[in-house]
């Protein structure tokens, strides 16, 4: 017999509660049963897996850095995929591999916008990933972690695994303020805690062990302060590394990229025919205290005491907030506000003037 | 939506018809499909505007969770959700329609908020079978946050019911601001609970949310949920329920419900219990602990009615009392003695006086420092702690009894007890700390010191004199953002150190940015740490802060109660509001004002609040801002406060 935990909970609760000792006596038993086969699936799986990735060891160890993280190989003769990160500010990285073998690896690109460093070890016949045989998840799938968290793993011990689901799929925004989110993007979120010490740059795979993701760095989520978990889908990352193991990646320009960046064109409330309520505390809500005549905010319909909501569709959680908002409108583009008049949402769209008046 | 719930509805009747499936692959489908049943039901709240009280890490603005419970535009979500007291509150439908909410009320012992929406036809969620939730089933957390079509999951089983003095279930799905407010369903997509961040030894908005993503995670479970509806939709503010009963033992192997205080005017005291009757049944239920008697009034509200069975010597009694949400703030009884801190054999009973305050009770009736207490109302007394809960059992205006060796006489002296004073004498005099005769064995000095772990470092101050057979104050001293006034610090406030027998540390932030919540549990391990190498009275714990510094020195203090036992707070205001007094964890707090500084008129307004909540409070002030940061006046004031926190 060969059941899985799921269908025994369902079964179970169809029961009635007398016979309940009976049905837990069962439970217990195929629990054992099912918990096994499911061992035994990814006991098989993970040593496949580990093989695939490295420890690796290099610079730090000042101000609680750590002087350790993971990568993994995409290529027989050596190529290894890991985060962009202080830990590759030394000449040479020592790369261990599962079986204890000890290389040292020299990063032969990087792109800081994906995160991404690409390291080369001496090695030939090696495991690897092959990028192009990976997968994608969607919310609810089961995964697989494998990182060397904490260096928990030395010389010849594989890495270790942690099991968790997919959370759900978003896009990472960059925080504003103390801390920085290094790539933004599309990421996976998962349910375990694996963005640990040393776990950047380790993988994060199907219960089958088929590739899915690069796992992230220890970052705080920009809206509540709490740790993200995450993880960065390799299909997103897959052309850069192939790009940058066949030597023909380019550094994007950073000159050409401010160029194209939409500059800030510093509009203001008032640009649109709104006065809001002085920003007295920190989170001042962003009431109109008053709409000039003829603006286009009275021509919408706009009242005093109007609340302002979301801006673009983005929750304005202050007046500050909405200054940014308005701050980097680009010009000639829409303005969609919706605003809480007494208990009633109202949306509205101003076009943004072609330049600043 | 409808298609895909009859679809599971029939995987489900079907029995184990997919109960075949054996792989990951069956179990995702089964979470997919659990999440999907019960997707229509969560929202996403956001919030607008608020106060900036509470601290700039914790709350952020990000968007929580919320759980559709009635077709018609009711919403049950957590009170975390709305820390920050926001001026408007945002939700937003599964199928992205938003709308404005209303608060409709809040339960303050489960940490719920009920919304409600001008909306109808929602698709609320529906209920599990409270009967067939059992330990090690399936529970998913979902939460609306990151994405608005999908929801987001955390999966794990239910680890325990009745948790949190029985009003909640755990779980070992991570839980966290992302799902706050969001249901806790089953594998078939049925409604377990609403998660919420509780914690079983403390209380507050915020209480519990440090286990977030740790593997402890609560629900309020729906059984619960269908009691407080009715009372909430009316509109009432539901409030945790106090009989205003003090008992011996708090701790987890705590033993028989036995009274040792009755507050005045308490509904335990107008159902005419004393001191020293037990509980032995609650609402029929046999109690035989205190822990399980808080699990069965942790169940309950204030206006709820129960019926107490009580042992009063060979009495059996029964009262029915109703229980309230407010007792009369507690007023702590005082005899104005200071108890010797010498360690001694633990086989001495009886407390030796140090000091008598000048016009106190003791000063009347003639006591005298030198004294020996033996004996109170009769009694044999063990020590310093056993006389201050002894005195505390009874009230101001009562009069004590105590049998007093002097010399070789023993003698009765009858006290009357007056409310404590919460402003120093002018002069007390103190017997001096001798030098020790062997020297130290730990260290003394000028250290810089590194918390183990987390890597906190913070820089202490033992004094020369330091002797492990008499007990140390602690001062902790909390810099202002940006201004460690290290060297400042030390030089005013070690005279008072070695005078006074005082342990002072100055806890660093990590970076520039200055203190967060983040902090709290460093800050106590330093404390701990000090704690577990020198000999520290635990009656004379203090946290002080400075301007920037002093909202986080409130917040430890009024989180650590069992630990702070004064809080100094130098040219700022009180910025949250104290707990209620608390006789088995008192808290007195120092202000520090001055006719010079910005604030002078909120130092001054927050301490008058304080003091009317009957709060033990004083105020110092002090002439010029624009001179030394620690005027030597000021300083000893504060030393003559800190030196009598220990009085009795």
């Amino acid at each position: 017999m060969n059941l899985s935990p799921l269908p025994l909970t369902k079964s179970l609760s169809t029961m009635t509660c007398r016979i309940s000792r009976v049905a837990v006596t069962m439970l217990l038993g195929l629990l054992l049963t099912s918990a096994s086969a499911q061992a035994e699936e990814v006991a098989d799986i993970v040593p496949g897996v580990q093989s695939r990735v490295v420890k690796l060891f290099g610079a730090g160890g000042l101000k609680n850095l750590a002087t350790y993280g993971s990568g993994f190989l995409v290529s027989a003769d050596g190529h290894i995929v890991t985060v962009w990160s202080h830990l590759l500010d030394s000449d040479a990285v020592t790369v261990v591999l599962d079986d204890g073998r000890r290389f040292y690896g020299k990063v032969i690109g990087t792109d800081s916008q994906k995160d991404l460093a690409v390291l080369k070890i001496d090695g030939t016949n090696l495991p690897y990933f092959d990028l192009a045989h990976t997968a994608t998840a969607g919310p609810g799938t089961p995964v697989l972690a494998f990182s060397n968290v904490f260096k928990v793993a030395v010389g010849d011990e594989p890495v270790s695994v942690m099991h968790g689901i997919v959370s759900a799929r978003t896009e990472l925004s960059a925080r504003r303020g103390r801390y920085q989110v290094p790539y933004r993007g599309s990421v996976y979120v998962l349910d375990a805690v694996t963005n640990n010490p040393g776990a950047a740059g380790g993988v994060l795979t199907t219960y089958d062990g088929r590739l899915l993701a690069i796992l992230g760095r220890e970052v705080r989520s920009d809206q509540n302060h709490i740790w993200l978990n995450y993880a960065v889908p390799i299909g997103d990352l897959r052309q850069t590394i192939e790009d940058i193991v066949a030597g023909r990646h380019r550094r994007p320009d950073p000159l050409a990229e401010m160029t194209t960046r939409p500059a800030g064109t510093g509009f203001q409330a008032i640009d649109f025919g709104m006065v809001l309520v002085p920003d007295v505390v920190f989170r001042t809500p962003a009431y109109l205290e008053t709409v000039i005549p003829d603006s286009q905010a009275e021509q919408l319909g706009l009242k005093p005491d109007d609340l302002i909501v979301f801006a673009n569709g983005e929750l304005v959680s202050s007046l500050r907030h909405l200054d940014d908002v308005l701050r980097q409108l680009p010009p000639g583009d829409d303005l969609q506000l919706v605003v809480r008049r007494d208990n009633e949402l109202i949306s509205v769209t101003f076009r943004v003037p072609r330049q600043k008046p | 939506m409808r298609l895909l719930r009859l679809a599971l509805l029939i995987t489900c009747l079907s029995g184990g018809s997919n109960a075949s499936a054996q792989n990951p692959a069956a179990l995702q489908q089964a979470l997919q499909q659990a999440v999907a049943a019960v997707d229509p039901s969560v929202v996403r709240i956001e919030t607008v505007g608020g106060a900036d009280l509470v601290g700039e890490t914790l709350t952020g603005t990000g968007p929580t969770s919320g759980c559709v419970i009635r077709e018609d535009g009711l919403i049950l979500t957590s009170r975390f959700n709305f820390l920050s007291n926001p001026s408007s509150v945002i939700v937003t439908l599964a199928d992205e329609r938003k709308f404005p909410a209303e608060i409709v009320a809040n339960d303050e012992s489960r940490m719920l908020t009920l919304l409600k929406i001008p909306a109808t036809g929602l698709v609320p969620v529906q209920p599990a079978a409270p009967e067939q939730v059992r330990v090690g089933q399936w529970a998913i957390a979902v939460g609306r946050t990151f994405d608005l079509k999908f929801p987001n999951a955390t999966v794990g089983i239910v680890s325990a019911l009745n948790r949190v003095w029985g009003r909640a279930l755990q779980t070992d799905a991570k839980t966290s601001p992302l799902n706050y407010g969001g249901p806790l369903i089953d594998i078939h997509g049925k409604c377990l609970g609403i998660l919420v961040p509780l914690s079983p030894d403390e209380r507050g908005t915020t209480a519990g949310v440090e286990w977030y993503d740790s593997g402890i995670g609560f629900a309020v479970p729906v059984t619960d949920l269908e009691q407080a509806l009715p009372r909430l939709i009316a509109g009432e503010t539901l409030k945790p329920g106090l009989m205003g009963i003090g008992f011996e033992d708090q701790g987890p192997v705590s033993g028989e419900a036995k009274a040792i205080r009755v507050r005045p005017k308490s509904p335990a005291d107008e159902a005419g219990m004393k001191v020293d009757d037990v509980i032995i049944s609650i609402n029929g239920q046999p109690v035989t602990r205190v822990a399980e008697m808080k699990q069965l009034l942790g169940k309950l509200y204030a206006k709820d009615v129960i019926q107490l069975k009580i042992q009063r010597g060979a009495e059996t009694l029964e009262r029915s009392l109703t229980l309230t949400d407010r007792l009369l703030a507690y007023v702590t009884p005082s005899l104005g003695l200071l108890p010797d801190r010498t360690i001694s054999d633990p086989a001495r009973n009886g407390v030796l006086i140090r000091g008598v305050l000048p016009g106190s009770p003791a000063e009347e009736a003639g006591l005298k420092p030198g004294d020996f207490i033996e004996r109170v109302a009769a009694d044999g007394v063990a020590d310093a702690a056993d006389l201050r809960k002894r005195v505390q059992r009874f009230q101001p205006e009562d009069t004590l009894p105590l049998t007093v060796r002097r010399k070789d006489a023993v003698s009765d002296f009858a006290v009357t007890l007056v409310p404590r004073p919460s402003a120093p004498p002018d002069q007390v005099s103190f017997i001096p700390i001798l030098q020790p005769e062997k020297p130290a064995t730990v260290k003394i000095g000028r250290a810089n010191e590194k918390l183990p772990g987390d890597g906190m470092s913070y820089w202490s101050f033992v004094p020369e004199n330091y002797r492990p057979d008499v007990k140390w104050g602690l001062l902790v001293w909390l810099h202002p953002t940006g201004d460690p006034l290290e060297s400042e610090a030390l030089r005013v406030w070690s005279q008072v150190c070695r005078d006074r027998g005082i342990i002072l540390v100055g806890p660093r932030t990590p970076d520039v940015s200055g203190w967060a919540p983040g902090h709290e549990e460093s800050v106590k391990g330093i404390i701990d740490a000090v704690r577990s190498t020198y000999e520290i009275d635990p009656a004379r714990i203090v946290l002080m802060g400075r301007e920037s510094s002093t909202l986080f020195a409130s917040q430890l203090a009024f989180k650590y109660r069992d630990t702070v036992r004064g809080l100094i707070l130098q040219l700022a205001p009180l910025r949250i509001r104290p707990p209620e007094v608390d006789p088995d964890f008192p808290l007195e707090i120092a202000f520090v004002s001055s006719p010079q500084h910005a604030q002078q008129r909120q130092i001054q307004r927050t301490f008058e609040a304080v003091e009317k909540l009957n709060f033990p409070t004083w105020l110092v002030e002090q002439e010029a801002i624009d001179g030394p940061p620690f005027p030597d006046d000021v300083v000893a004031r504060l030393a003559l406060w800190f030196d009598i926190l220990d009085r009795i």
